[in-house]
C-alpha cells in the first residue's frame, strides 16, 4: 500500500510506487466494520428509546421521543462543526491540502446534523408550540443563521476556481465561522427566552439522560461514517480533477511538439 | 447517475419516522405498544437503509478507485 509520505501533495497519490493510495491518508480499511457497528448502536438506541424511557411525559406527551434524535444532532452539529474549524486552522497552518478536503468533507456532515436538527426540531414545535417556526426565538433564528453560515462556506468552496487559492479563502472562511457557535449556544442567555427553553425540566429523569446522551454517542458513530464515506468521495474526485489536468498538459505538449 | 432516486425515498422515508412519534401525541398521552414497535421498526428500517446504501456505494467507490490508480499509471507512462 502506498504511503502518504510519497504521494502528491496536492492529491495524495503516489507517483513513485503507483500503487492504489490510501485515498488521501484516511484509510479505507474497516468501513463494512463501522457500519455494523454503527447500525447496533443505532437499533439499540431505538430499543432503548421503545422500551427503557417513557413513551409520554406529561404536559408535552410523547411528541419528545424525537428530542432523541433532536439532541444528539445538535451536539453532532458543533462537533463537526469544531472539526472542521480545526481541520481549516490545520490547512491554514500546513498547507497540506489533507486538511481542506476534511474540512469540507466535515463541512457537509456537519449540515447534514443541521438539517436532522431543524427537521427535528420544527416537527417537534408543531406538536409542542403549534407552530412549524417561531421567528422572534433566539434559538431558532441563531441556529438558522448558523445553517446559513455553513451552507456558504460549501457555496464558497465550490465558486473559486484555482484550487490554492479557493484552499485558503476555505481555511479562512472555516476558521472564522466557528465563532458563530457559541452565539448559538448562549443565544438565549444573551437574547432571552421566547419559545424554546434553556434546559428542559421535564427531561431530567435518569432514563431519559443516559438515553440522550448515548443517543449522543451512537449517532457519532453513524455520522462518523458518513464523514468517512464523504472524505473517500471527494478524494476521489480530486484524483481525477488532478488526472484530467495532466492529460490536458500532455495533450498540449504533444500539440505544441 | 442513481444516487437522487435513492437518496429522495430515503429522506422521505427519514423525515416521515422522525415526524410519525411528534404527530402521534394524544390526548391521553398513552400510546398502544402497537404504536411502540412501530416507531422502532420504522426507526430501524430507516437506519439499515441509510447503512446499506453507504456500505454498497462505498464498496462501489473501492472499485472506482482500483480503476482511477490504473488510469494514474498509464498518465504516469505517458509523462515519463
Amino acid at each position: 500500500m502506498s504511503t502518504i509520505n510519497s504521494a502528491d501533495r496536492t492529491t495524495g497519490v503516489d507517483r513513485t510506487s503507483g500503487a492504489l493510495p490510501r485515498l488521501g491518508g484516511s484509510p479505507a480499511r474497516g468501513f463494512g466494520v463501522h457500519a455494523v457497528l454503527a447500525l447496533a448502536a443505532l437499533l439499540f438506541l431505538n430499543w432503548l428509546v421503545v422500551t427503557e424511557v417513557p413513551l409520554a411525559i406529561k404536559g408535552i406527551g410523547s411528541s419528545y421521543l424525537i428530542f432523541f434524535y433532536h439532541f444528539p444532532a445538535a451536539i453532532n452539529v458543533f462537533v463537526f462543526y469544531g472539526a472542521l474549524m480545526g481541520a481549516s486552522v490545520l490547512y491554514l497552518k500546513t498547507k497540506d491540502p489533507i486538511w481542506d478536503r476534511r474540512a469540507r468533507a466535515a463541512a457537509e456532515v456537519g449540515i447534514l446534523c443541521n438539517a436532522v436538527l431543524l427537521v427535528t426540531g420544527s416537527t417537534w414545535a408543531k406538536a409542542a408550540w403549534n407552530a412549524w417556526w417561531v421567528w422572534n426565538d433566539p434559538r431558532l433564528m441563531s441556529a438558522a443563521v448558523m445553517t446559513l453560515i455553513y451552507i456558504g462556506y460549501l457555496m464558497l468552496h465550490g465558486a473559486i476556481e484555482e484550487p490554492a487559492r479557493r484552499r485558503q479563502v476555505a481555511g479562512v472562511y472555516g476558521s472564522l465561522a466557528f465563532l458563530n457557535i457559541p452565539m448559538v449556544h448562549y443565544s438565549i442567555k444573551l437574547f432571552g427566552q421566547a419559545s424554546h427553553p434553556m434546559k428542559f425540566d421535564a427531561l431530567s429523569d435518569a432514563s431519559v439522560v443516559a438515553t440522550r446522551w448515548y443517543g449522543v454517542a451512537a449517532f457519532f458513530v453513524f455520522y462518523l461514517l458518513i464523514y468517512r464515506w464523504t472524505f473517500d468521495r471527494k478524494s476521489r474526485a480530486d484524483r481525477l480533477e488532478d488526472s484530467l489536468g495532466r492529460i490536458r498538459r500532455i495533450e498540449e505538449r504533444g500539440a505544441t511538439s | 447517475m442513481r444516487t437522487p432516486r435513492i437518496a429522495v425515498p430515503t429522506v422521505a422515508a427519514l423525515l416521515a419516522i422522525f415526524a410519525a412519534p411528534a404527530f402521534a401525541q394524544g390526548a391521553g398521552n398513552a400510546p398502544s405498544s402497537d404504536y411502540r414497535w412501530a416507531v422502532y421498526t420504522g426507526c430501524s428500517l430507516v437506519f439499515v437503509c441509510i447503512l446499506v446504501y453507504l456500505f454498497v456505494t462505498h464498496r462501489k467507490g473501492a472499485a472506482l478507485s482500483e480503476d482511477l490508480a490504473h488510469l494514474e499509471r498509464r498518465i504516469d507512462s505517458l509523462e515519463d
